[in-house]
């Protein structure tokens, strides 16, 4: 049952991992602690919410304090730069843009923004951040220009 | 329907085709990590608790067996305290710590989950705090009797005296900096980020 959870999300889980991690090796420890949570938690799950939910709930509130452990940890590469290969066409460009546009939002407009870009609906939303539908609305909207704006620089729609 | 509306799914379908998804091909060797990083980490803690618990309780005998061979009864009195400390520290370790370090549930929403964080640290903070009083003061005061004889014979007139409250204030002043300062500031340091993250999920 559990791998089934974390073969269904395993996608899902690592676009989140990439969006809050630079370094492969710390996008893997990611992964690694956001399915040991979902582990120590799935006998906890109840069905009160919907799986996806409850997943991205702890996946989130595991990167989140993740990301600012290895802040702490490492204040001196706050700077460093993931060493991207050149992306091979149009599509890998646009995802990678879109990829950096995302690392470069503020953590609360990150998360947000993944959700959005999974296909969350506003109500799964609310269920993960516990933000008002008013609040979500707003930095939506705004992000959704922001990534708009990014993805148009690097090719623009096609 | 124009370009712009469109917009959303195109971010969306950018986003989630990813060349590189493995589509969960890992998992049976990440479920076989996982088994063996929550053995490591449950033993990891369990460690931890004993060996604290050991550390606490591994003087208690002998001021307890000192207590029981002094002579002079103020310094019995002071052996007496020492291992009444002692055993009364590690039970209120052992309970508080119970409470504090139980992480706040992953499976509530963002919100929620700093909410809860930002408490375990006010509790963890008002506990470290608190150990300057409820533990040094009392366990110090009883090394004071024991010590107190020992120094008055080898110092002469008020040096006894003088060093030994010398010293108690120095190691009360180790305890405070050790707790107050550096594990206090850390956890203040912590609680502050979680608060700027909470209060920025707040505004609008």
């Amino acid at each position: 049952m559990f791998s089934r959870l974390l073969e269904a999300y395993a996608g899902p889980l690592r676009r989140l991992c990439a969006a809050y991690m630079h370094d492969p090796s710390d996008r893997q420890d990611l992964f690694q602690e956001i399915a040991l949570a979902l582990w120590t938690a799935w006998p906890r799950f109840r069905a009160a919410s919907s799986e996806r939910t409850w997943l991205y709930r702890v996946a989130h509130n595991v990167s989140l304090t993740y990301a600012s452990k290895r802040r702490r940890q490492r204040r001196s590469e706050q700077t460093m730069q993931e060493a991207i290969p050149d992306p091979a066409g149009q599509d890998a460009t646009r995802r990678l843009a879109l990829l950096q546009a995302v690392r470069q939002l503020e953590a609360v407009d990150r998360q947000l923004a993944l959700l959005y870009l999974e296909g969350l609906s506003a109500r799964e939303m609310e269920e993960v951040t516990g933000l008002t539908a008013n609040n979500i609305g707003v930095r939506l909207t705004r992000l959704r220009r922001r990534l708009a704006c990014a993805l148009e620089a690097n090719g623009g729609s096609k | 329907m124009n370009a712009s509306e469109n917009r959303p799914d195109e971010l969306q379908k950018v986003w989630q085709e990813d060349p590189t998804d493995s589509k969960g091909a890992d998992v049976p060797m990440t479920i076989q990590l996982l088994r063996e990083k929550h053995r490591s980490l449950r033993d990891l803690i369990w460690g931890q608790d004993l060996a604290e618990y050991v550390l606490a309780l591994a003087f208690a005998p002998l001021t307890a067996l000192a207590a029981w061979t002094a002579k002079a009864s103020i310094v019995q009195a002071g052996y007496v305290i020492m291992t009444l400390m002692l055993l009364a520290s590690t039970a209120i370790i052992w309970i508080s710590e119970r409470g504090i370090r139980r992480y706040p549930h992953l499976d509530v929403s963002a919100l929620e989950f700093h909410r809860r964080l930002i408490e375990s640290y006010e509790r963890r903070i008002r506990f470290l705090k608190s150990v300057k009083f409820w533990y040094a003061i009392p366990l110090f005061f009883g090394a004071s009797l024991v010590l107190l004889p020992i120094l008055r014979h080898a110092l002469p007139g008020p040096w006894g005296i003088v060093t030994l409250y010398g010293l108690l204030l120095i190691a009360w002043l180790g305890v405070w900096h050790m707790n107050d300062v550096r594990r206090v500031g850390e956890l203040r340091r912590r609680r502050d980020d979680v608060q700027g993250l909470l209060d920025r999920m707040n505004a609008e």
